[in-house]
């Protein structure tokens, strides 16, 4: 594809700007100019597009939705926390105890490796499992993915109390002295990776075979889509991608198997209904409207905040089964080249 | 490690046991295979509506303890007579924006019935939490000792395997609720009509019968079978709580799938065999909940892959035949 015509479009000029946003965010932060306040909102901002845009590569592009997504969040995590409390404990304690803060070498092995177990975990999982439950389409996809989060939870758990010594299902990292400027600018180097592959799939021609399977597969296979591959591509993407995320808040959270669960996956379906099916821009807005309504809803309504976040749900699904974005392409035209 | 304890008698117990499980299992699974199965909504919202019936009965049963209104037998007359308004509610406030219209089901509106069943079930899972906010006696984790009469557990004992009465009652409960559900399914005219506006919502409409008035009646309908049946779940496992859904609701896909959508006495026997493969793998491994769980899924995935219509996909056309 012609890089001048990819770079001049609005998605990417968006894609950039909320990159250069988070990256001001961030020197800000690190000069002392904002409090730490920012700083956190900003990378619990991340963290909720960044799933948010790993979801909508199945989701949202391709028309599947996966219930269990959390799932390739929690091996993210599990990698994460398996190459830091297990494999590289005594190193790290060994190291702590002179410093008071792990090397920037250490922590960029550790979190490279993490990335490379997590992709590869995520990578079988997606595509052994892809194989067998991409035939099946609409509700026995979402069933047959609800069931895959559970089993692949339950296994974790299993395999967790057999090497953790507290024979519990949790596997708590050791303290490595970060900040959360460090976590900030892990968060944000995912975020750059997370964006820029999902705004390359949308416009590739990956992106259009993808489309064509959304608004009728069986039409794509006639027009020669090969749908099947295809989707194969496309879990395994949105896996990969969502495992990401899982080291992310493994690293920050410094425990594990949270990331299994299913409000995870109600979180990444939520931003993409929210935001608009079949858009880029839609996962984006989705996941801003779902942090700046949870915040409110937290602090405001207390126990009433799922009860208003189901209620939301059903009216955008019922009323504007196209999104915000898709509203707002449809009522004003003159939008729509950037909201694409 | 696993451990195989391959004793007869281990063997004779999952198998007991697991029928009865299983028997209240299909019949929890009857009211998703009539509006999955016959009328194309994933209801999502299915485990969501149970625990909610069994939790409302278990708060009652224990704000007047021991009163006879609130035993299992009438619980369960009860909370089928509140799921038909709950239902009427359920689905105007849900469904009717989008199939509410002469229509025959596509994927597209399968998907955004599927989307808000789950925003619904999001919205009934958090009023748990807010209740006790206006009713302070209302807890999330009540535990109870639910059983005829409110009398405490009495046993029986069968093939040398102790079971509690009151399971015995909620098995037998649950065969009235599946024989009452295949009934209404295929013995009445509703039933056919159900039937038929699943098949072709247009041509239904031609012969004087309004489709929208049927898709308020199957949601209906099943809505009160499935909180009836939450009354059987809460019978059965004797505790329940917000979360118990998570078990549930997956269970009752599982065996929807299994047993064929749209067949009521398919869905049974699915309950049977999956209560059976669930309990074997409990006694025999020794494992937790949640590894018969894991095994649970695996028959899903693979019943899913080879056998998409079901195990017991036609077995009603097999009885018919039978009856010819």
């Amino acid at each position: 594809m012609n890089i001048s015509r990819l770079v001049s479009r609005k998605g990417f000029i968006i894609s950039t700007l909320l990159v250069f946003f988070f990256l001001v965010l961030g020197l800000l932060g690190s000069n002392g100019v904002i409090s730490r306040l920012y700083i956190a909102n900003g990378t619990d901002l991340m963290y909720f597009i960044g799933i948010g845009l790993a979801m909508a590569i199945i989701m949202s592009y391709t028309g599947y939705v996966s219930f269990g997504h959390a799932v390739f969040v929690g091996i993210g995590s599990f990698s994460a926390a398996y190459i830091l409390a297990v494999f590289n404990k005594p190193r790290i304690m060994e190291y702590m105890a002179q410093h008071d803060r792990i090397s920037n070498a250490m922590l960029s092995t550790y979190f490279i490796e993490s990335l490379l177990l997590a992709s590869i975990i995520a990578l079988l999982v997606a595509v052994g499992v892809g194989y067998a439950v991409l035939r099946l389409r609409g509700a026995f996809f979402a069933i047959a993915t609800i069931g895959l989060d559970y089993v692949v939870m339950y296994l974790v758990i299993y395999i967790t109390s057999m090497i953790s010594p507290f024979g519990g299902d949790e596997l708590p990292n050791p303290n490595m002295g970060l900040t959360d400027m460090t976590f900030y600018w892990m968060h944000f180097i995912l975020f750059i990776a997370t964006i820029y592959t999902a705004y390359l799939v949308k416009v590739s021609k990956f992106g259009y075979g993808l489309a064509s399977i959304r608004e009728d597969e069986d039409a794509a296979e006639v027009i020669g889509v090969d749908t099947f591959r295809y989707k194969v591509y496309a879990f395994a993407l949105a896996a990969v991608l969502a495992s990401f995320w899982g080291i992310a808040s493994a690293f920050r959270k410094s425990y594990t198997t949270h990331d299994f669960s299913l409000l995870i996956s109600i979180v990444m379906i939520v931003e993409n209904v929210v935001g608009g099916l079949g858009t880029f821009i839609g996962p984006i807005i989705g996941a801003v409207i779902y942090y700046i309504l949870n915040w409110l809803l937290i602090t405001t309504a207390g126990q009433l905040a799922l009860v208003i976040l189901g209620a939301f749900v059903v009216v955008i699904v019922a009323f504007f089964p196209e999104g915000i974005v898709g509203l707002l392409r449809r009522k004003i035209p003159s939008l729509r080249e950037w909201l694409e | 490690m696993i451990e195989l304890t391959l004793t007869g008698d281990a063997f004779l117990r999952g198998i007991v046991i697991g029928l009865i499980y299983g028997s209240v299992l299909g019949a929890v699974a009857s009211g998703l295979t009539i509006i999955w199965g016959v009328m194309k909504v994933v209801n999502l919202a299915h485990g969501h509506i149970l625990v909610f019936a069994a939790m409302m009965s278990a708060f009652l049963y224990l704000t007047y303890k021991g009163a006879v209104w609130f035993t299992p037998p009438i619980a369960f007359i009860w909370m089928g007579i509140l799921g038909l308004a709950f239902g009427a509610f359920f689905y105007y406030v849900t469904l009717h924006p989008i199939i509410g219209h002469v229509d025959t089901m596509t994927l597209k509106y399968e998907m955004s019935s599927l989307m808000a069943t789950f925003g619904f079930g999001i919205a009934l899972y958090g009023i748990h939490y807010f209740l006790p906010n206006i009713i302070p006696s209302y807890s999330t984790e009540p535990s109870i000792g639910f059983s005829i009469g409110g009398q405490g557990h009495t046993y029986i004992s069968f093939l040398g395997v102790t079971i509690e009465k009151s399971k015995l009652l909620m098995a037998a409960l649950s065969l009235v609720l599946v024989i009452v559900a295949h009934g209404i399914m295929n013995w009445t005219s509703m039933g056919l009509k159900i039937r038929a506006v699943a098949q072709d919502a247009r041509a239904l409409s031609l012969v004087g019968i309004n489709p929208v008035r049927i898709k308020l009646l199957t949601t209906i309908v099943a809505t009160a079978f499935a909180m009836s049946s939450g009354v059987l779940y809460l019978g059965y496992a004797n505790s329940v709580t917000p979360l118990s859904e998570t078990i549930v609701a997956p269970l009752c896909f599982v065996i929807v799938v299994l047993g064929g959508l749209g067949s009521v006495i398919g869905t049974y026997m699915g309950g049977l065999l999956l209560g059976v493969i669930y309990q074997l793998v409990l006694e025999l491994t020794a494992q937790t909940q949640q590894f018969a769980f894991v095994v649970a899924f695996a028959v899903l995935i693979i019943a899913l892959v080879f056998k998409p219509n079901g195990v017991f996909g036609n077995i009603e056309e097999k009885l018919s035949r039978l009856r010819r």
